[in-house]
């Protein structure tokens, strides 16, 4: 082995000098011909939008998630953000996230999402990483990042169950891979009820974002965190016009306030009849295999006012069902973030 | 995996003559730039030692002509940095910042980590932040690109990099200096938008620099200094 070459302890495997390998590119300029390029070119073409996660992918030579060729989907017009009091809001899949986050419209009336997505990651990452490539992004799982043959690289073990869990893996359980979605805006379009619209090779539909994103699905024999087809690709993301006297908020904890994955986070949505809650949406993030609703706590909200002592019993509740990890390092500290998340975006619409 | 990934990035390793082999490596370069004046000059070291024979200025905007006949074909395209048109071979899995360093000489932009980590690598596009490390360089073209080279430009971007560079060596801005080149590009878009920024404008811009030797508090004395000649017309 080269003396220039590092090499990970036994079963990860990374390029030694982070450049992108070999690959081919395929250009397509509407979402017809993008559907066609991966259904010819099969499992060995992935779509690449702001390649910030594709590219790492690459670098970091992950077997399974390194494509011989690239559908650049940048060229598309799908660069947009549009809002109408009846309609709602509109996101086209190529749109940058840091768009998202500047958005006046969505500053007023879906603060979550606007708070979540100023929240992710750093500035330059945000004005190349796009709406639909956060919410498609892999498990940035330490194990998964290098190329160890887990459960969503060709293998069949989720290291981080017996190994370190504390940052990546889920405190809700899991089945096969116990790895978190790490997207910041898939967890405030959990809260908003968006749903996705998918082209396939037999035409558009939409979907609910819960059905796109299940925590583990398994495609074509493959463990992944979404449903999508190999060839299928989200065109837009579409998110209802928010309810009359609804509020939201997003509070992310992290170890870094930028460059950052949530340890947990939380997107609150709720609905007022007059100071009393009529309904309520919260959803945690960064901790479970999908977006986690917190349902216990929704209804709890649901009838009550917000008050130290309900936002208090609202947060024990979010995490009331929690089952941390105590294999490997454990993870059950993040329950405690997690709780902490919930009351600080609920105190935040207090 | 060791010979062909090593010849790029920070090997020495020769690779191929062709002149357009986007592989080119630095030393390579710097010994066929001396001979003809070189693209050094393209961003200001060598600028008064003549015009840069490889820069060609075409009115004309260059389009990729990507064809899906061919994926992993190289082709010629024109990139537009700190204002001179430049022709280079480029190869699909090319970065911007392999093609401004290796291929072209502009090694002003650093590569500290090479995988979003840390901003080191940071340019404007179109005035707008990248991390060049993962930006494909086939999507750079028809777009303006700016490094920390553009100071000597006359444009809105070059006056604020003298301001930013003066202001630097003012306040002590730099230790090792490995991060700033990207810090004084994250600057310098903050500072086209926003002339008077807060501090909290200063933090949330800078977020994507990440300084090793933790001299943040330097560098944001630095972006007021320069926001203040700027201010004043002094830079
Ligand atoms: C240092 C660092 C820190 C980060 N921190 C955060 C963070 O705090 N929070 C956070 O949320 N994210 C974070 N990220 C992840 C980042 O937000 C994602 O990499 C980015 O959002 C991906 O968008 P993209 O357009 O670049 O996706 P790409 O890399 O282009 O694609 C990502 C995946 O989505 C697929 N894809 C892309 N577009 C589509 C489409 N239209 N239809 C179907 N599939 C598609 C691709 O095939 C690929 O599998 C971080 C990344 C880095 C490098
Ligand atoms: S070298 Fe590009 S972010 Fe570090
Ligand atoms: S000055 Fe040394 S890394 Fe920033």
């Amino acid at each position: 082995m080269d003396a220039g070459q590092w090499d990970i302890i036994e079963g990860g495997k990374m390029s030694s000098n982070n450049e992108v390998p070999k690959y081919g590119l395929l250009t397509a300029s509407t979402p017809e011909e993008a559907v066609s390029l991966l259904t010819q070119y099969g499992e060995q073409a992935r779509i690449m939008s702001g390649g910030t996660d594709l590219l790492y992918l690459m670098k970091n030579g992950v077997v399974s998630k390194t494509p011989q060729y690239v559908v650049d989907i940048s060229g598309l017009p799908l660069n947009y953000v549009n809002y109408s009091a009846s309609d709602g809001l509109r996101i086209g899949a190529t749109t940058p996230i840091a768009t998202i986050a500047s958005d006046p419209n969505i500053a007023q009336y879906y603060a979550v999402l606007s708070q979540a997505a100023a929240t992710v990651a750093a500035p330059q990452i945000r004005n190349q990483g796009t709406a639909a490539g956060d919410v498609i992004q892999d498990t940035w799982c330490w194990y998964l990042r290098n190329n160890y043959p887990c459960w969503q690289n060709g293998g069949n073990v989720c290291y981080g169950v017996l190994g370190d869990n504390r940052y990546y893996q889920s405190i809700f359980g899991g089945r096969l891979t116990f790895a978190v979605n790490p997207g910041d805006t898939p967890v405030a379009y959990y809260a908003l009820d968006a749903e996705v619209t998918v082209q396939g090779p037999g035409g558009s539909s939409t979907m609910p974002i819960s059905q796109l994103l299940p925590g583990e699905a398994i495609v074509g024999g493959i463990v992944k965190e979404n449903s999508l087809q190999h060839n299928e690709m989200i065109t837009e993301i579409h998110v209802p016009p928010p309810p009359a006297n609804s509020m939201s908020a997003w509070y992310k904890v992290r170890a870094r306030q930028s460059f950052d994955f949530a340890l947990a986070s939380a997107a609150a949505v709720l609905t007022f009849n007059g100071s009393t809650i009529s309904h309520a949406s919260l959803v945690l993030g960064g901790v479970d295999v999908a977006p986690h609703r917190a349902t216990a706590a929704e209804s709890y909200l649901v009838g009550n006012t917000l008050t130290t002592t309900t936002i208090q019993e609202a947060a024990a509740k979010a995490v009331a069902d929690a089952e941390p990890l105590t294999t490997g390092t454990g993870n059950s500290f993040r329950v405690f973030l997690a709780q902490g998340a919930v009351s600080k975006a609920l105190t935040l619409l207090s | 995996m060791a010979g062909e990934d090593s010849a790029r990035g920070n090997s020495n390793e020769e690779t191929g003559s062709n002149p357009l082999d986007t592989k080119m490596n630095r030393r390579k370069f710097l010994k066929a730039s001396a001979i003809s004046a070189g693209v050094v000059g393209l961003g200001g070291i060598a600028l008064s030692s003549g015009n840069a024979t490889t820069v060609i200025e075409t009115p004309t905007a260059n389009v990729p002509s990507t064809s899906n006949a061919d994926p992993f074909a190289s082709q010629i395209v024109t990139l537009n940095i700190n204002g001179k048109d430049v022709q280079v071979g480029v190869e699909p899995r090319d970065m911007l910042n392999n093609i401004l360093r290796d291929s072209l000489g502009l090694i002003g932009t650093k590569r500290p980590c090479n995988r979003m980590e840390c901003g080191g690598c940071t340019v404007l596009i179109d005035d707008v932040p990248h991390m060049s490390c993962t930006y494909p360089a086939f999507r750079a073209v028809g777009h303006k690109i700016i490094t920390v080279e553009g100071y000597t430009m006359s444009s809105p971007e070059a006056t604020v990099l003298n301001a930013l560079q003066q202001a630097w060596v003012e306040e002590d801005g730099g230790q090792c200096s490995g991060c700033q080149p990207g810090q004084i590009m994250s600057a310098t878009a903050l500072l086209l938008n926003n002339q008077n920024p807060s501090l909290d404008d200063i933090k949330t811009a800078m977020s994507g620099n990440i300084c090793r030797c933790g001299n943040y508090a330097g560098i944001i004395a630095s972006i007021q200094t320069a926001a203040l000649k700027l201010q004043g017309g002094s830079a």
